[in-house]
């Protein structure tokens, strides 16, 4: 039993990473109906970001949070505007998005290449002090601790967001019908620059935590999340704030669970064998509703 | 005795011959244009020893010099750890063979012609070829096995020596030597460490590439020799890097030591995360011969006291001037592949010696038989780095290595038996 929940602890703590670059991910595919697989070119400045304030500038962690997250969310704010933005009112404008953003992921992966030095970083060893504490039966380390608080404090914060602002109505309606929107007066590029910004945000949290746990920032590590996430969002169903949480959660203790009782060597099979399973049983995904009122 | 492989190529149908013979001319130099496409850190092929310099060199000759063919990987990402470093030791031992006036007695004279193919086997294929045609028939490559296995048959064909730090593949009368030994510092290393108290081992290996599961398996093999036993093997790929889950079930056997058949940016962040977990306090950390600075580098003062064998490393005793010479030519310590590479080029420089006084001209041929011997002469062990170095006739190197661990400043340090012991029983 012991072993069966330090498993759950792992795998929640490896779902959050994955939910929170799910919910950027599916934040953007609501609002614009554009798979933004650029958005992992954003992910990977993100830790390139914290690595540059801490590693070459030499700012505490706490400080360069924040600012990783402001940066993040203006790029990709950028690639909203340099790369889709002008798409929209082409006729096939989804696939355009797509080949574009996909576009815009390469050039940001080759100039985080350049950042980098052509090499692996990481952050400072003294940058986030290391605890690990025993909880009954659960070892849980203060880095664990840090992406299950940061992960759930996001989600619970953009929820806030998107059911209880009036921003949140406007990304609700835009989401809906966009020529609508615009009919009704709401700001349709004010509205997806915004929905851009938060998603482009919550991928430098995700980046942050990554760059901090596992200690490795290359310019691949966007990519290396894209299809798990992607795999999140159709798991716990477009568009569905709750769902991509809920989706990465769940791949993350899948991931766990059959590296703790199967093989690693069977990982991925098994979590896109779920994948498979689950567009079979339910196609909108798990955590989708009739009335999907928290649809980003 | 020019040596072109397309020189069997069938001459008949004369009507399609004058155009056969343009698309040859026009393929050609399309070939040629592509190889000279590539980074050269050599000359010009024009100033090069051409086939005068080369296969036509005879032992009666005085004062002759003879081309050394290179497909270097001077840059991509084998560049910085292997190929860049093993042209660097080539070069430098030339130099030295040159002053110390080794090969006085023959005349001969080597000259170091390096093309840059990366690790493009094409480019490679290419530049063997164009070489050939000059007349050139001894060759040097870096580490690169799929490039060996594209010109181990062209060197058959054209009977050409081709001395590699890639890794070997047996094959009797081959023409291609392996300088390269990973797997007997492997083995060695697992019988060391089970007879220091290491019988239950976890390992983790690198499943999307071979060469981990083959060291893996050497270790293994040393492992079970003196009575260990690897009670659990986990597979990752190169791209992950939340090793929590793999940890939890490792820790679970209780083991004696940890074994990371990976890169080393990745073993850094496993030893990381084993830190973190807390869970491997008195386990001892063991590694591949491919780990690199870079495991300190990721893994910090996680990395220092693991274990690891290589079959080479700056700093050991009767290496001394090697080393300082080395650091003052290139502004850096010596890599393996440094040593690789100077070593290599001493071995062809013995095996001239011999092939010389034995009255037989220097070719590509004449060298290749004698190989095997000069890699074990007296000269090669004043001479030559790696200690205890033989050469078997299939074309495969054998030593022993060494075992390093990491010092407190990160270092990669040469350990003797009784460090190993005390590192290994904490």
């Amino acid at each position: 039993m012991d072993f069966f929940l330090q498993q759950v602890t792992n795998g929640v703590a490896l779902g959050s990473v994955f939910a929170l670059y799910a919910l950027g991910f599916s934040l953007v595919l609501a609002n614009l109906g554009t798979f933004h697989v650029g958005h992992a070119g954003v992910f990977t400045w993100g830790a390139v970001f914290v690595w540059f304030l801490t590693d070459r500038h030499g700012l505490p962690l706490a400080v360069a949070f924040p600012l990783v997250v402001a940066l993040s969310g203006l790029l990709n704010v950028g690639c909203y505007f340099v790369a889709l933005r002008h798409l929209e009112r082409r006729r096939n404008n989804a696939m355009a998005g797509f080949i574009s953003s996909l576009g815009v992921g390469i050039v940001l992966a080759g100039l985080a290449l350049e950042a980098l030095d052509g090499e692996a970083q990481r952050l400072p060893f003294s940058a986030f002090p290391v605890e690990t504490w025993d909880l009954g039966p659960i070892r849980l380390s203060s880095i664990q601790l840090l992406i299950i608080g940061t992960a759930i404090a996001s989600f619970l914060l953009l929820r806030w967001l998107v059911n209880r602002t009036q921003f949140g109505r406007e990304v609700q309606s835009v989401a809906y019908d966009r020529e609508t929107s615009t009919m009704l007066g709401v700001n349709v590029d004010r509205v997806s620059a915004l929905v851009f910004f938060v998603s482009g945000a919550l991928g430098g949290v995700g980046a942050v935590l990554v760059a901090v746990a596992y200690n490795v920032i290359d310019s691949r590590l966007g990519e290396v999340y894209l299809l798990v996430a992607i795999t999140a969002v159709v798991v716990g169903g477009f568009g569905n704030v709750r769902g991509a949480f809920l989706g990465g959660l769940s791949i993350g203790v899948v991931s766990s669970m059959t590296t703790g009782y199967v093989t690693s060597s069977y990982r991925d099979v098994v979590v896109f064998g779920v994948l498979m399973l689950v567009l079979v049983i339910r196609p909108t995904g798990l955590f989708t509703s009739p009335a999907t009122a928290e649809r980003a | 005795m020019r040596r072109n492989i397309n020189s069997d190529t069938p001459t008949g149908h004369a009507r399609g011959a004058p155009r056969s013979a343009i698309a040859a001319l026009v393929l050609t130099s399309v070939l040629a244009a592509c190889g000279g496409a590539a980074t050269s850190s050599g000359d010009d092929q024009s100033d090069a020893g051409g086939e005068s310099d080369g296969g036509e060199a005879s032992a009666s000759d005085e004062a002759r010099t003879i081309t050394v063919g290179e497909l270097a990987i001077l840059t991509g990402i084998k560049a910085e750890p292997y190929g860049i470093p093993f042209h660097d030791g080539a070069e430098m031992a030339f130099a030295d063979i040159e002053e110390s006036g080794y090969l006085a007695d023959t005349g001969i004279t080597f000259e170091l012609k390096a093309e840059d193919v990366a690790t493009d086997v094409n480019a490679g294929v290419t530049q063997f070829n164009k070489f050939t045609q000059d007349g050139v028939d001894i060759f040097f490559g870096a580490a690169d096995t799929p490039m060996t296995d594209a010109i181990r048959p062209l060197a058959a064909q054209t009977k050409s020596l081709y001395l590699t730090g890639a890794g070997g593949k047996p094959e009797e009368g081959s023409f291609v030597f392996s300088l390269v030994d990973s797997i007997t510092p492997m083995v060695r290393f697992g019988e060391q460490l089970a007879t220091n108290g290491s019988q239950r081992v976890v390992s983790i290996v690198d499943g999307d590439n071979d060469t981990f599961g083959i060291f893996a398996d050497a270790f293994k093999n040393g492992l079970e020799s003196k009575g260990g036993a690897v009670v659990q093997t986990s597979t990752i790929s190169m791209n992950d890097t939340d090793f929590s889950s793999v940890l939890t079930k490792l820790a679970k056997e209780r083991p004696d030591a940890v074994y990371l058949s990976t890169l080393s940016e990745t073993a850094g962040n496993i030893m990381r995360q084993m830190q973190t977990q807390g869970a491997f306090k008195d386990v001892v950390t063991a590694g591949s011969v491919a780990w690199q600075d870079p495991v300190y580098g990721t893994g910090g003062d996680a990395a220092v006291g693991a274990l690891f064998p290589r079959m080479w490393t700056a700093g050991l005793a009767g290496a001394e001037t090697f080393d300082r010479a080395y650091e003052s030519k290139y502004g850096e310590a010596p890599a393996t592949y440094s040593a690789i590479g100077y070593h290599t080029a001493w071995l062809l420089a013995v095996a001239t010696k011999l092939v010389h006084e034995d009255g037989d001209e220097v070719t590509g041929e004449t060298l290749q038989a004698m190989i095997p011997e000069a890699a074990s002469s007296p000269d090669m062990r004043e001479h030559g780095l790696i200690a205890d170095f033989t050469m078997r006739a299939d074309g495969v190197a054998e030593y022993p290595g060494i075992f390093a661990t990491f010092a407190d400043d990160g270092t990669i340090t040469a350990i003797d038996e009784a460090t190993f012991a005390k590192l290994a029983k904490g």
